[in-house]
């Protein structure tokens, strides 16, 4: 779910910033997928591609593996047009974020172990 | 160095301003393409670190404008992209992108990237500053040279005009006296014109057709008074001669004090049939000033330089006024003021640049401003303007009663 080693280096070993980043992302990532989970039920294929594209961003920089291999089939599965598959592809991703948030929390929270 | 950020997705925006800012960058964050054009436009920032992919307005786009607008000093852009490929980096990079770092986004790839960025900044900044060092030289010696030549030319015609001008007002004395006695001569012969009818009609009509078809009586009463035209016309080619050597005093490298109300009429005077032809109104407020020690060929070219800008930014028939005032004991301010077009503000901050002139190609060298402010800073005085556009300019110079001494003598 979380890669933690890769999480620590992308902050720098920075835990201020690491806090800050993850809140960030606690407080912002709900409302993404509120936006990528109405583009998918409108059949919103450039909107799909767009926001997953930010999902993929977002949690790449967590260290968030498998939320980025979620995020970016859905982002594939948008710029080509292919929505058939995208509702799965959603749930995969709204699943996968959902794990990542109680593992950052807890990294955040207990130090290393994640 | 002052950093600016384009990134939508809030956290990756949040790592690049907590590392750029550990790495001592000044950041300033925007979440799309469209509010970071508008900090772009509003600031200056040398590097910028945007995302590709953004709504409205995507990181090439961005760049695109970045390059389009033009700015002093060079701005250093990387792309963020998820999209390594070949084809996207040339679009990129077509785009004026300066580099790339793939997302999600390696901190130390990131860091040495912008190391990179920093240098190239730099270099730019330092090539910029050794450019402008180079034409400000260049235009100096353009000018001197020029001022030489001229130098040069106003005393050999100096020279030249003086001494037929002598001799024609010589002799003009001589002419007009000579002439009065050759009238007084007529006169008494004519006195006997009655006993010359009696004796010789013929050669009395004769005589009198002659004396209508010169008209001589006219000539009589002008004679006095043509002369003395001739004469005043002869005074002013002197003047003008005497003013011309005045003004190209330019051999005179040495420092003399100066009345600069002697120097700026003997501006206005080289101006005058400029002044004339343009039917500018002229107004002038002398107060008495202190001597001030200074090159007085230099100081005469800054003043024609700035009058001239004031008679040529003036519509016909507009005003120009120059005034000069002593500020207690500390220096002189000289102020030309005219109610012409203005400086238009894209322009202000380069009218001191050597090359820049608004003048149609081969009407102005761009040099006089740029001149003026070189021999005024020498002087350790200061030239500053106020203008609007429509509603005209104010040029100040002002100069101390002497210049600095020691490292920084007018050269």
């Amino acid at each position: 779910v979380l890669d933690a080693a890769e999480l620590l280096d992308r902050v720098a070993g920075d835990r201020e910033l690491l806090k800050e980043v993850v809140d960030v992302f606690l407080e912002t990532s709900a409302g993404l997928l509120t936006e990528v989970r109405q583009a998918v039920a409108g059949r919103d294929a450039a909107s799909v591609h767009r926001l997953a594209h930010t999902v993929k961003g977002m949690v790449g920089q967590l260290g968030g593996r498998a939320a980025f291999g979620a995020a970016q089939r859905l982002e594939v599965l948008g710029r080509e047009g292919e929505l058939d598959q995208a509702d799965a592809a959603c749930a995969e991703l709204e699943g996968a974020v959902a794990d990542l948030r109680p593992a950052l929390t807890a990294f955040v929270e207990n130090g290393d172990r994640a | 160095m002052k950093a600016l950020i384009a990134e939508d997705d809030p956290v990756s925006r949040r790592l690049l301003q907590g590392h750029l800012e550990r790495w001592g960058h000044e950041v300033t964050a925007a979440a799309s393409g469209g509010e970071a054009w508008r900090l772009f436009e509003a600031g200056t920032y040398p590097l910028v670190v945007s995302d590709w992919m953004m709504p409205e307005m995507d990181g090439p786009e961005l760049v695109r404008r970045i390059r389009a607008c033009p700015r002093p000093g060079y701005v250093y852009v990387i792309l963020l992209t998820s999209r390594a490929e070949k084809a996207d980096v040339v679009a990129g990079m077509e785009a004026g992108a300066d580099d790339f770092v793939t997302k999600p986004f390696d901190r130390e790839e990131l860091r040495v990237r912008l190391r990179a960025g920093e240098r190239i900044v730099q270099l730019e900044h330092t090539l910029a500053e050794q450019n402008q060092a180079l034409r400000e030289a260049q235009a100096a010696l353009v000018e001197q040279e020029k001022l030489a030549s001229l130098g040069r030319l106003a005393a050999g015609v100096a020279h030249e005009i003086n001494n037929p001008i002598a001799y024609v007002t010589n002799n003009l004395a001589v002419l007009r006296r000579d002439m009065r006695s050759a009238l007084d001569v007529l006169d008494a012969y004519r006195r006997g014109r009655d006993a010359l009818v009696q004796a010789e009609p013929a050669l009395a009509a004769e005589l009198a057709r002659l004396e209508a078809e010169a008209d001589l009586a006219y000539f009589e009463d002008n004679l006095a008074r043509t002369c003395d035209k001739s004469l005043e016309g002869l005074q002013r080619v002197r003047d003008i001669v005497s003013n011309l050597r005045d003004f190209a005093r330019l051999d005179e490298a040495e420092l003399k004090e100066v009345d600069l109300n002697a120097a700026v009429a003997s501006a206005l005077e080289v101006l005058r049939h400029e002044i004339k032809k343009q039917e500018i109104r002229l107004e002038t407020d002398f107060a008495p000033l202190p001597p001030v020690l200074c090159q007085a060929g230099k100081l005469n070219q800054v003043f024609l330089n700035v009058l001239l800008n004031a008679v040529q930014a003036c519509h016909r028939g507009g005003t120009v006024a120059a005034r000069t005032r002593s500020e207690d004991g500390r220096g002189v301010v000289v102020e030309v003021a005219d109610d012409g077009c203005g400086i238009r503000p894209e322009h202000l901050p380069h009218i001191f640049e050597p090359f820049f002139t608004t003048k149609p190609v081969g009407q102005g060298r761009g040099l006089g401003l740029a001149v003026s402010f070189g021999i005024v800073r020498d002087h350790g005085g200061t030239i500053e303007v106020n203008t609007a556009v429509g509603r005209g300019s104010t040029f100040r110079v002002r100069l101390p009663l002497q210049p600095p001494v020691g490292e920084k003598r007018p050269a």
